[in-house]
């Protein structure tokens, strides 16, 4: 079997560490090696599958098939910098003190998703054996940001920016007289010279210092870049949308199919996490009930039965879009692992295969998988 | 639905400290208003004694809502106000309220406009930031460079404080909300001189004077989500101002005799206890390092008026 991605999404708070978990640990249950990782700065990820405080690549206790992985943007960033000097020692000088480099080890806003994804792609092609790959997303739009990160990382690695900006950079640090027409290197001139009026002298250095380097280590870079996006492919990517059921739920859910389109991609599951299973209605009337809890249930019905009403017409509102939503009751365990393991006994496996025999591939969009039906 | 507005709000509930208060390492002194115990008054919440205002928290809990009440109580006490969006990390899909009110005004920030007015700034000139932008390297390098499109939005919230509003940003969730405010400091190391230090100084000093800037924290009585906040308190450049504990129910719906009696009911089972974990009392988390200001459970995409009045009601 080819193996994909499984990327969660969703608004703030809808269980995406939860559903990813659970979701990597129904995959691995069936024999899949599988890698579940996490893009979220918060790192919840590790509490989910056991692994409190987990940075870097850890097994997950009790599943052989599992292995989990938290990036770490800081040792991220000084390991690919330190291996490509040994190859470029030339940069060493340049790059020793770099103030770029020292702020992206320190938790520039931004780094975290480009060392992330890296660290994800790398890990997935480097596998002894092909891996299914779970990503927990950070909330809302940056996750799509995640997404659409490989092919804009790729128009600059790969097309004009990065070798005019190399360029420009092995210039400005040794002027050569080369085939450079000299116009344009008047034109570089002036932009390096009104970027330093503007900005200072030392953070342009600073960033022309990197950007030598990253111009000579372009092919590994473009490898990089390919990698990644290879592993977030519309072709390759199951898109698992979790929500709550709330009334305005099917808002949220159509704004991010919207913004899935506009890059793309099209969600492959929804997943309506937290449906209350039981309505206490009937306590409402019930004769031996004190008022108190009369007074209650009624509350405690509408919430619900507005619960359920909501999770029932996402339901039925995905289906229109040609998927299957799964509904994953409210679940009474305080333990994170314990609520993960009891989400993968509702998600089951047979759920999973089927919306992987309906095909993923971009010819088979969009697939019509409808649960029980 | 408003379960809880008719209850008696004043009545405090039992409350249960289920997450440890010994993760947080700030000092509380009570002197300086920073203690528990010691409650804000409604004026505190609304003062607009605070030109910026930034709203932070994990993702879900309620930060725009408890934006869009600041701005609405911001407005009511005075001032003009607004809420900002930066659309770099805003929410996908609907709006958490239901009507904006006219005490107030939203703006959303495209990060791209935002790092144009920045570089306007920066160059001393509209004209040469938008040669400088139009640049093609210089254009696609802007959208992936770390940091950039955070401080811009940053800036541009600043500048509408300086055209006189008072301005609550809704800032994308904990770790993301977090590097925006590292993000300062660390450009700071980064530009020794020229105009950008100096904007970057400015930010950094109106972001780290609490008389200027006033953090608040919003959260839930969830021990996953208490630990969450914890955690971003702690590594917050200083303590938050307030701490919004969002989706309290209190008093508790049902008394210790109620559940007993509940529990007693044998031919409905299921039904019982589906009621009696819906009605189960939300452990209150305890935030020595903050006051800290509930909201009730039971506000689904409530209007800004709503959440303002249950703002000043709930203060500690």
């Amino acid at each position: 079997m080819t193996p994909v991605t499984w990327v969660c999404l969703g608004t703030g708070g809808v269980g995406k560490t939860t559903i990813a978990a659970a979701l990597a640990a129904t995959l691995a249950a069936r024999g899949q090696p599988t890698i579940v990782a996490t893009v979220d700065p918060a790192r919840r990820l590790g509490d989910a599958v056991g692994l409190p405080g987990l940075l870097g690549l850890g097994n997950v206790p009790g599943q052989p098939n599992l292995t989990a992985l938290v990036p770490s943007p800081v040792t991220g960033v000084r390991a690919l910098i330190a291996r490509w000097l040994t190859q470029f020692p030339a940069h060493a000088d340049r790059l020793a003190d770099n103030p770029l480099v020292e702020a992206m080890t320190g938790g520039l806003a931004g780094i975290h998703e480009l060392i992330s994804l890296a660290e994800l792609a790398q890990h997935r092609s480097a596998a002894a054996v092909p891996s299914t790959l779970v990503i927990d997303t950070a909330p809302s739009r940056h996750a799509l940001e995640l997404l659409a990160l490989p092919t804009r990382l790729g128009e600059i690695v790969d097309g004009r920016a990065l070798r005019w900006l190399g360029q420009l950079a092995r210039q400005a640090v040794a002027p050569t007289r080369g085939l450079t027409s000299r116009l344009a290197r008047w034109g570089q001139n002036r932009l390096v010279q009104t970027l330093s009026i503007a900005i200072g002298e030392a953070p342009i250095a600073a960033a022309l210092a990197l950007l030598a380097l990253a111009s000579d280590v372009q092919p590994e870079l473009s490898e990089i870049v390919a990698n990644a996006r290879a592993m977030l492919d519309p072709s390759q990517v199951y898109i698992t949308i979790v929500t709550s059921a709330r009334p305005g739920a099917i808002d949220d859910l159509e704004a991010i199919r919207a913004a899935l389109t506009k890059i793309g991609h099209a969600p492959a599951l929804v997943i309506i996490n937290r449906v209350p299973a039981v309505s206490p209605r009937a306590l409402v009337t019930h004769p031996a009930a004190s008022p108190a809890i009369r007074a209650c249930a009624r509350l405690a019905s509408e919430s619900i039965e507005a619960a359920r009403t909501a999770a029932a017409e996402i339901t039925a509102h995905v289906r229109r879009w040609g998927i299957t939503a799964i509904e994953v009751p409210t679940l009474s365990p305080s333990d994170p692992i314990e609520v993960v393991a009891a989400v993968a006994a509702v998600l089951g496996a047979s759920t999973l295969d089927r919306i992987e025999d309906a095909g993923l591939f971009a010819d088979a969009r969009p697939q019509r998988v409808v649960p029980n039906a | 639905m408003v379960p809880l507005a008719q209850s008696d709000m004043t009545t405090p509930g039992p409350r249960i400290w289920s997450t440890r208060s010994s993760l947080v390492t700030f000092a509380c002194s009570s002197a300086s208003n920073r203690c528990g115990i010691c409650a804000p008054t409604v004026t505190d919440i609304s003062s607009v004694a605070w030109p910026l205002t930034l709203v932070l928290g994990k993702g879900g809990v309620g930060k725009s809502t408890v934006a869009h009440g600041l701005a609405e109580l911001m407005g009511t006490s005075g001032g003009r106000a607004m809420v900002v969006e930066p659309g770099l990390g805003a929410r996908l899909g609907h709006d958490p309220i239901r009507e904006v009110s006219r005490r107030y005004s939203v703006e959303r920030i495209d990060e791209l406009d935002a790092l144009r007015d920045a570089a306007a700034i920066i160059f001393g000139s509209t004209r040469l930031a938008r040669a400088v932008m139009s640049q093609f390297a210089v254009r696609q390098l802007a959208t992936v460079v770390p940091g950039l499109r955070e401080v811009s939005l940053l800036v541009a919230a600043l500048t509408r404080v300086d055209s006189g509003s008072h301005v609550v940003l809704d800032m994308p969730a904990t770790g993301h909300g977090l590097a925006w405010l590292t993000t300062v400091g660390l450009l700071r190391s980064l530009a020794p001189a020229g105009r950008a230090r100096t904007l970057v100084d400015r930010l950094h000093e109106r972001l780290n004077d609490p008389t200027f800037t006033r953090l608040v924290v919003v959260t839930l009585c969830e021990p996953l989500v208490a630990r969450e906040t914890f955690e971003l308190c702690n590594a917050l450049p200083r303590p938050p101002d307030l701490i919004v504990i969002n989706q309290v129910h209190r008093p508790p719906l049902l008394d210790a005799s109620d559940l007993a009696s509940l529990a007693r009911l044998t031919d409905l089972t299921s039904e019982a206890a589906a009621l009696a974990q819906w009605a189960k009392p939300s452990p209150m988390p305890l935030f020595e390092i903050a006051p800290t200001c509930e909201l009730p459970l039971g506000l689904d995409r409530p209007s800004a008026p709503d959440v303002a009045r249950a703002l000043a009601a709930r203060s500690s």
